[in-house]
């Protein structure tokens, strides 16, 4: 049923649709607040995260009898204020899930460009390096990477970046497919235009909306693997405030202060949540828009 | 005098959208006779299909639809619910698609898609529906037919694919074949193959056929009457011979113009192609939907109700300013 | 004859584009586990088309007269042969001069542009890529020759019809002003109104900037509104070159009558053209290694599948058949 010759799409109500999905807004929203909080860190958090004062060890938050007024959110184990460790601990959650996207995202998009549009026996080994990606447990390569260079927020991102590309790879090149044998690409090949441009400023941009949906639930996934290496102790390292290194800190002491371990938890849990929420919301949006 | 086969007036379906209403079918109507043939034709977006659909049961969910009359065999459906309408699919209405790909399931044999409905509706046994099956796959010029039935339809070609798709459609010997572009999708040969057999077994079941197209070469093949359709009206209807012969509407007119025809058209010379685009049909059009791309038109032309001429000699035009000729007064 | 009248003589006899015994074979594997066979999709294509003139390019699904195309473009490199465009070796050539002498212009309207690209950007582009200079005004210039409003110029296909987007398409493929356009089935997706539209704009610019075109298409009347003379493919070669008027008046290959008695006119009173039964689809795989569509033919005789059919040359046209005389019977 073709109705193209009566109904001309427009993107007038685009911006209405956008705000009207509950997940992109909900989402957003709360990334944007984590997001203000990591740049705007040394504005807004009333301590130095890593000034130390034992006399000030295991302060309970604010809604405890022993509270104290100038650390809301309690100390930990030295006696740093936690609030602030917080707030910078959002940059290192952010930091880390970016950085890892955007190195997992630039190799994964890649492979998965060539590999789909070259076909043949370059795409079966992309393929299969792929597969090989899939059998491999990321927290023991990890392990084994960190082992080897030494725990730090760089070692982090490259080796995670380095091992999570696959879902890019692998939807980037089913997309590419797709495209592969379009007219438009054989008309771009008529003019005499290179796979390079073909494949990057062509048939990438065709994919935007798909790609961005990967990239917010491949922030979630470094998120989580960071806090849970950080928690290992192979990933950030301390004194640097990273809330699975504060989970980590804070284990030993769970039944007396549980805080130390719930608030770097709910953290953890209400950025990865966002981030998943805006993913949906958007893989909403753009299945709307195929259509 | 018996009833047509099948007679709707004054069919409306509006389609919601972002953008508001989209009044795709203003008004549609036409009649078929059993045993007789009636081309719907139009070009894309004219709502040929959308009056297929509609009749099958198809439209999407958000549609709205409301008619005068909406009869088969006599009996009006415009006031009841759309489950007595719908028991008729498959019986007593059978329908084929443009494209038999999508319409054949990849994953079941031939043998059971056929049988399946007939299995069902008539309750025979699966040796019994397998020799109708057998003998409608012969019928449609399939070879070889007992050994195919435990085929998939990709062991098939395009134009064995659109045969059975026939064959099902006709195995439950329905009264009326609703066909939607059936050889579009087809090579020129396989095309002609599949409009005999069509027309053969119209002949033989004394089947009412319904067939959509946008090409009016095949409509001048095989029709006894054509309806011109539209922006979602039916604005000339007539015998195919006296259609073809003295096309009273200017679309019509335009539209036989536009095509070229070897033998009569000068090679090379320019085409007189109908200038301007299809209005957009959202909220509704007031008048004739015609008359911004009409040398003709006149201010007479905006404004509801459009007169309609009955020619003597069967069918209507709704026009202000028909062309009416001697043959077809 | 004086040197330069003669040099004038062969230089008006020599064609623009010479396609020179064109052959594609592919290996296709039967299954996942079977061996390959071997599919010759273009099994020794020879073409020439003069300067300024139209060759029209028929055959059904499955000729490879796409396949044939891509070769003549520069996209696809035969297994053997050549295309040389005015004398020159196609793919001798660097990529960025072979652009400038021959262009494709596609079926598909909305796959042939890239849905994330303005259309000002994708008509300018082949100007971009080659270091074109004052590039936005000549990309207006040329969407003005082919009937695009200007304000167009910063929008997406998708706000366009399907007129307007092959349109867009010929802007981009004649913007570097190449000798050759190929044409494959360029109107073959739109409605009848907006075909003629787009046919009269090819007409026109071929006139304009001196074309040569090759149009491809199975729409014999189109083919033979537009073209000068007529070639038809069938299973990867050439079974008859005719001029157009005589081709479609007289057709002596017995594929190429098949062809033309089953084309639909828009005429009523002729009766379906009788098809034969229990036809063989056109299996490539099937095809004896002779004379290829001997399993098809009305006339074939054991031998015509043994070797391939000899050239019959008439003044002016020319079909391949091993039994010309019982055909013109």
């Amino acid at each position: 049923m073709t109705l193209e010759t009566a109904v001309t799409p427009r993107p007038v109500s685009r911006v209405r649709k956008v705000l009207g999905n509950s997940g992109v807004t909900l989402g957003g929203l709360l990334i944007l607040i984590v997001a203000l909080l990591a740049i705007l860190a040394p504005l807004i958090a009333p301590h130095d995260p890593y000034a130390q004062d034992l006399t000030q060890r295991f302060l309970p938050p604010f809604w405890h009898d022993r509270a104290v007024p100038e650390h809301l959110l309690g100390t930990d184990h030295l006696g740093r204020d936690y609030l602030s460790r917080l707030i910078y601990g959002a940059r290192v959650s952010l930091g880390v899930g970016v950085g890892v996207v955007i190195v997992s995202g630039f190799i994964g998009i890649s492979l998965g460009l060539i590999a789909g549009y070259f076909g043949g026996w370059i795409d079966v080994v992309i393929s299969f390096a792929t597969t090989i990606r899939l059998s491999l447990p990321i927290v023991l390569v990890a392990l084994a990477a960190v082992a080897m260079g030494g725990a730090s927020f760089t070692t982090l991102v490259t080796v995670l970046g380095l091992l999570l590309w696959d879902r890019f790879a692998v939807v980037t090149r089913a997309a590419t497919q797709s495209l592969r044998h379009q007219e438009f690409i054989s008309g771009l090949q008529a003019i005499g235009a290179r796979w390079p441009r073909i494949l990057f400023l062509e048939i990438l941009p065709n994919m935007r909306g798909t790609i961005l949906v990967v990239m917010t639930l491949e922030i979630a996934n470094a998120i989580l693997l960071e806090s849970a290496l950080s928690f290992l102790g192979l990933g950030v390292r301390p004194p640097m405030p990273s809330w699975g290194l504060m989970i980590a800190e804070g284990r030993e002491n769970i039944l007396f202060d549980p805080w130390l371990v719930a608030l770097p938890g709910a953290m953890i849990c209400l950025l990865v949540l966002a981030v998943n929420l805006l993913g949906d919301g958007m893989r909403d949006l753009t299945g709307e828009a195929r259509k | 005098m018996t009833a047509p086969l099948l007679e709707i007036d004054d069919l409306h379906v509006t389609i919601p959208t972002d953008r508001g209403d989209l009044h795709a079918l203003r008004g549609a109507g036409l009649r078929l006779e059993a045993g007789k043939t009636l081309c719907l034709v139009g070009e894309s977006g004219c709502g040929k299909s959308l009056t297929a659909m509609s009749l099958m049961g198809l439209l999407p969910r958000k549609a709205r639809q409301t008619a005068g009359r909406f009869a088969l065999m006599g009996t009006d459906y415009a006031g009841k619910a759309p489950k007595a309408w719908a028991g008729l699919r498959g019986r007593d209405m059978a329908m084929v698609f443009q494209d038999p790909n999508q319409s054949l399931n990849p994953t079941m044999t031939v043998g059971v898609q056929m049988t399946e409905a007939l299995r069902h509706f008539e309750k025979l046994s699966k040796a019994q529906a397998e020799d109708r099956a057998i003998a409608m796959l012969d019928r449609v010029g399939i070879a070889d037919p007992r050994s195919r039935l435990g085929q998939y339809p990709h062991q098939f070609s395009g134009g064995q694919r659109q045969r059975l798709m026939i064959a099902s459609a006709l195995i439950g010997r329905p009264k009326l074949l609703i066909a939607d572009e059936p050889t579009t999708a087809l090579d020129v040969t396989i095309q002609a193959q599949i409009l005999q057999v069509i027309a053969e077994l119209q002949d033989e079941l004394g089947l009412g056929l319904l067939l959509i197209t946008h090409d009016l070469g095949v409509a001048a093949a095989i029709a006894d009457e054509v309806a011109v359709m539209y922006a979602g009206r039916v604005i000339e209807t007539g015998p195919v011979a006296q259609l073809f012969a003295a096309p009273a509407h200017p679309y019509t007119q335009g539209l036989m113009a536009a095509i070229p025809v070897p033998g009569r058209t000068r090679p090379g010379s320019p085409l007189p192609a109908i200038p301007g685009r299809v209005p957009g049909l959202i909220g509704g059009v007031t008048g004739c939907a015609f008359r911004d791309r009409c040398a003709l038109a006149g201010d007479v032309c905006a404004s509801d109700p459009l007169p309609r001429h009955a020619f003597a000699t069967g069918g209507f035009v709704e026009c202000t300013r028909p062309s009416l000729s001697e043959t077809r007064p | 004859m004086t040197a330069p009248q003669t040099a004038q003589v062969t230089a008006h006899r020599q064609p623009m584009i010479h396609l020179r015994d064109l052959r594609k074979t592919y290996s296709v594997r039967q299954g996942m586990f079977g061996k390959p066979k071997e599919l010759h999709a273009v099994d020794g294509l020879s073409l020439e088309v003069p300067e300024g003139t139209t060759l029209g390019l028929v055959g059904e699904s499955g000729c490879g007269k796409s396949t044939a195309m891509s070769m003549a473009v520069g996209l696809l490199r035969p297994d053997s042969g050549s295309v040389s465009i005015g004398g020159r070796d196609l793919y001798a050539l660097p990529v960025a001069e072979r652009v400038r002498l021959i262009q494709p212009v596609f079926q598909n309207p909305r796959a042939a542009l890239n849905p994330v690209r303005r259309i000002g950007d994708l008509v300018g582009q082949p100007l971009r890529l080659h270091g074109g200079d004052d590039i936005a005004r000549r990309a207006r210039e040329m969407m003005d020759r082919v009937g695009l409003p200007t304000r167009l110029f910063d929008a997406y296909p998708g706000e366009l019809s399907g007129g307007q987007r092959q349109r867009a398409a010929i802007a981009r493929a004649l913007i570097l002003e190449p000798r050759v356009l190929v044409c494959d089935e360029p109107s073959s997706a739109l409605d009848v109104s907006v075909q003629a539209q787009v046919l009269n704009l090819l007409l026109e610019l071929k006139r304009d900037m001196q074309l040569t075109m090759i149009f491809v298409s199975h729409n014999l009347a189109v083919v033979e509104h537009v073209s000068d003379r007529v070639a038809v493919m069938y299973l990867g070669r050439k079974v008859e070159e005719a001029p157009a008027p005589a081709l479609f008046k007289t057709p002596r290959h017995p594929y190429s009558r098949m062809l033309v008695g089953a084309t639909l006119v828009p005429e009523p009173g002729h009766p379906l053209p009788v098809q034969p039964k229990g036809q063989p689809p056109a299996d490539p795989f099937l095809a004896p290694m002779g004379c290829r569509f001997a399993p098809r033919c009305a006339f074939a005789q054991a031998s015509c599948a043994e070797r391939p059919a000899p050239a019959i040359t008439e003044p002016a046209r020319s079909f391949w058949c091993h039994r010309p005389e019982a055909v013109t019977a």
